[in-house]
């Protein structure tokens, strides 16, 4: 280095001083230019100034609140709106129905201003795209172009980024292009993390993963090409149709765990498993996972600039609410979430607020199948209850062991005396199916007639034993004393207040009725 | 008007009539507060409704504050109004949730309550952080008037955007030294503006 330098008489020696000068902001304008020049040749001078000005983690959140607060003040309120809807947690079972975390507006909003909003919202987000200049004489028309890529529409945005249904003149097909917001991806980290999990997504290739054809980089907002799958997403499925028949489900599940399992193989982690990210392709019966990582990626990256849990937990696994390090077997929790969602209409913690939720991920047990359809085995409650097992010691410890129970169990269905149930599944309890699923019905009958007429006197006595099974060291709180007041007053009906406390007080019920039936059906040893 | 010849902010929104002030602290403490807010999981329409409640709180009793000269006492005081309307806050939750989660919750009844027990000296460290965000935004702001355009972009595209040096240098026609420089010398503003309003900010007498 040094040598070079000596043999080129037009650069100035290295001046130490100087530099450190430019740190405080002491040169003057003549010295600065002379030092800019010195800095174009001489590398140990700008690793010097590089080394003075290292940036720590506090200074890249800064950049990070800097950039978010500067896109606030530019963009007025119209993507705060977008931001905010994205981040509200999933209230009605239409609003998350984009291939993204969240689309702009719940169904039920969009009236004529939900429309002029969109429309504003999608020209506000599509501003950076290239101008289309009708070259070849196309027929068809486009809202503009990512390199060589015509845009033709948005499939889905939400906070983090846009999805469009693109062409491809090179290879004449149609194509679907993820990109980040501009605003998220100018973070150098968050950008990094998006193209470091998009390669890692388009390494695996299974006929139930959605490809990724290619990441592209170099260009701003990285973005990445992916086919475009005709079709629509399990949560839009649910949505419409609510619980999906038994074979249909099994026949899902046994597809996205072997599209899981080809991902594991890799090493590669999904850690968003939901039914939003599940795509059902139209005209055949495949099933296909997506967005390996990579919204998570991005969700990441804005959630260590808010701390805040973005999107929905509902799918969470209970190690990844604890905030701990995963492995493949989160995935399998979250799996077993979307097929007890397949086989009830809905998630199994649900709950209005995020926090509610996590609690609920990590404490409850949710309620047996049987309880929202009477057409379920024993066996498919043994495979949800090993896939939603809390300690993941004890969860089924594979996605290709859940594929291949899930074969095993359409085949079962399909050809009952022929094809036996897996072992595993018959042995996991010892409680008898359809002993277990009659008593269930007539108990249930039985005891929500009794509590509806009996009404305060045996909401009383639920609450009294409640307050006897209470540990002693619990701290009380406002709420407990609130709890205590109806079993002083036994004799009272209980005030219909709200009808939103009544159905609180039912479902309550129904919870401590769960709790019966475990006890009564748990075999003596 | 020059930060270090300002009367101390906390000083000037004590006077009512300065409404000025008292915009200059909405401005710096209303983000701050709600990303604080955020980082605890307060979802937006909560926070908008909690942050009301501390600005209003610290309106009405800014008269009866009493600092005890140290650095950072007026931050503190405003951490510990911060905690107090919080803690309200998670119990009007809890107990909304309670009436929903009765049973379930019965075997870990205080588990959310210790999740959510949040310290003054926390959300006192947490304010502290936020705030040196918020006032090197406003530094972005400010030095942006201050100097040419192609200076400030330099800056920008390499330290904020985190982008190549060698890139920058050729969007903007400047050599790579020149990009280095101009981004030392915003960053060495930045940083001076950022330490002068925070030394104001928080003296107290
Ligand atoms: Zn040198």
């Amino acid at each position: 280095m040094i040598r070079r330098l000596d043999l080129n008489p037009n650069i100035s020696p290295c001046n130490p001083k100087h530099v450190h000068q430019l740190v405080e902001d002491q040169l003057s304008d003549e010295q600065a230019d002379q030092l800019a020049q010195h800095l174009c040749h001489c590398d140990t001078c700008r690793h010097l100034l590089d080394s003075l000005q290292t940036t720590n983690d506090t200074w890249n959140e800064t950049c990070t609140v800097i950039l978010e607060e500067e896109h606030k003040q530019t963009s007025t309120q119209l993507t705060d709106v977008l931001l905010q809807h994205a981040e509200r947690p999933r209230l009605s079972p239409t609003f998350a129905r984009s291939v993204l975390e969240a689309p702009s507006l719940p169904k039920g909003e969009s009236s004529e201003t939900g429309d002029r909003f969109q429309k504003l919202a999608t020209e506000k987000m599509l501003s950076w795209l290239k101008p289309y200049e009708n070259e070849a004489d196309e027929t068809e028309e486009f809202l503009g172009k990512i390199d060589h890529y015509c845009i033709r529409r948005v499939l889905g945005h939400g906070g983090m980024g846009i999805v469009l249904d693109a062409w491809d003149p090179k290879l004449n097909r149609s194509i679907a292009i993820k990109t980040m917001h501009p605003h998220l991806a100018a973070n150098g980290s968050a950008r990094q993390r998006f193209v470091r999990e998009a390669r890692a997504a388009a390494a695996v290739v299974h006929a139930n993963v959605v490809a990724i054809h290619s990441v592209n980089e170099d260009h701003y907002p990285p973005y990445l090409v992916m086919p475009l799958i005709q079709g629509e997403t399990l949560q839009n499925r649910i949505d419409r149709e609510g619980q999906l028949d038994i074979e249909s489900a099994l026949r899902i599940m046994s597809q996205v765990a072997d599209g899981l399992a080809a991902a594991h193989a890799q090493g590669l982690i999904h850690r968003d498993i939901k039914p939003a990210n599940i795509l059902l392709e139209s005209g055949t019966d495949r099933a296909l996972l997506t967005d390996f990582g990579v919204v998570r990626a991005l969700n990441d990256a804005t959630m260590t600039a808010s701390g805040m849990i973005p999107g929905t937990p509902e799918f969470m696994s209970p190690e990844q609410a604890a905030g701990e390090i995963l492995d493949s077997r989160s995935d399998l929790f979250s799996l077993g979430s979307v097929l007890y969602t397949m086989l009830t209409g809905h998630s199994p913690f649900r709950s209005d607020s995020p926090l509610a939720i996590i609690r609920r991920v990590q404490q409850d047990t949710p309620k047996p199948l049987i309880h929202h359809r009477t057409d379920v085995d024993w066996a498919a409650q043994s495979l949800v209850d090993l896939m939603l097992c809390k300690a993941r010691d004890q969860r089924v410890n594979s996605a290709q062991q859940v594929g291949q129970w899930c074969r095993e169990l359409l085949a079962h269905r399909l050809h009952p005396s022929t094809v036996p149930l897996p072992a595993a599944l018959q042995t996991q309890t010892a409680r008898k199916p359809m002993g277990w699923s009659q008593l269930t019905i007539v108990l249930s009958v039985f005891l929500i007639g009794l509590a509806l007429s009996a009404g305060a006197l045996w909401w009383a006595e639920i609450d009294s034993s409640k307050q006897l099974a209470k540990p002693l060291n619990t701290t009380p709180s406002q709420s407990d004393s609130n709890e205590s007041a109806p079993s002083s007053t036994t004799t009272e009906a209980p005030s219909p207040s709200s009808a939103r406390e009544i159905e609180a007080e039912i479902e309550s019920i129904e919870r401590e009725l769960q709790l019966l039936e475990q006890q009564l059906l748990t075999p003596k040893p | 008007m020059s930060p270090d010849t300002r009367p101390s902010l906390l000083l000037r929104i004590r006077n009512a009539a300065d409404q000025l002030a008292w915009e200059e602290f909405l401005a710096t403490y209303e983000p701050t507060l709600r990303r604080v807010l955020r980082s605890k999981g307060v979802q937006s329409a909560d926070a908008d409704e909690l942050i009301q409640e501390v600005l209003l709180t610290v309106l009405r009793s800014i008269p009866t504050f009493q600092s005890n000269q140290r650095v950072g006492a007026f931050r503190r005081w405003i951490a510990t109004i911060l905690q107090t309307k919080l803690l309200d806050f998670r119990r009007r939750q809890k107990s909304r949730e309670d009436r929903h989660l009765k049973l379930a919750q019965r075997s870990h009844p205080d588990d959310l309550w210790q999740v959510d027990s949040t310290t003054i000296e926390d959300l006192d460290k947490d304010l502290d952080l936020q705030l040196e965000h918020q006032i090197f935004f406003q530094a972005t702001q400010a030095v942006r008037n201050m100097i040419h355009e192609t200076t400030w972009l330099a800056f920008w595209k390499t330290e904020i955007e985190q982008k190549d040096a060698m890139i920058v240098a050729a969007e903007l026609q400047l050599s790579v030294g020149q990009v280095y420089v101009s981004r030392s010398r915003v960053l060495a503003k930045l940083r001076k503006f950022v330490a002068e309003r925070r030394a104001n900010d928080e003296e107290v007498t």
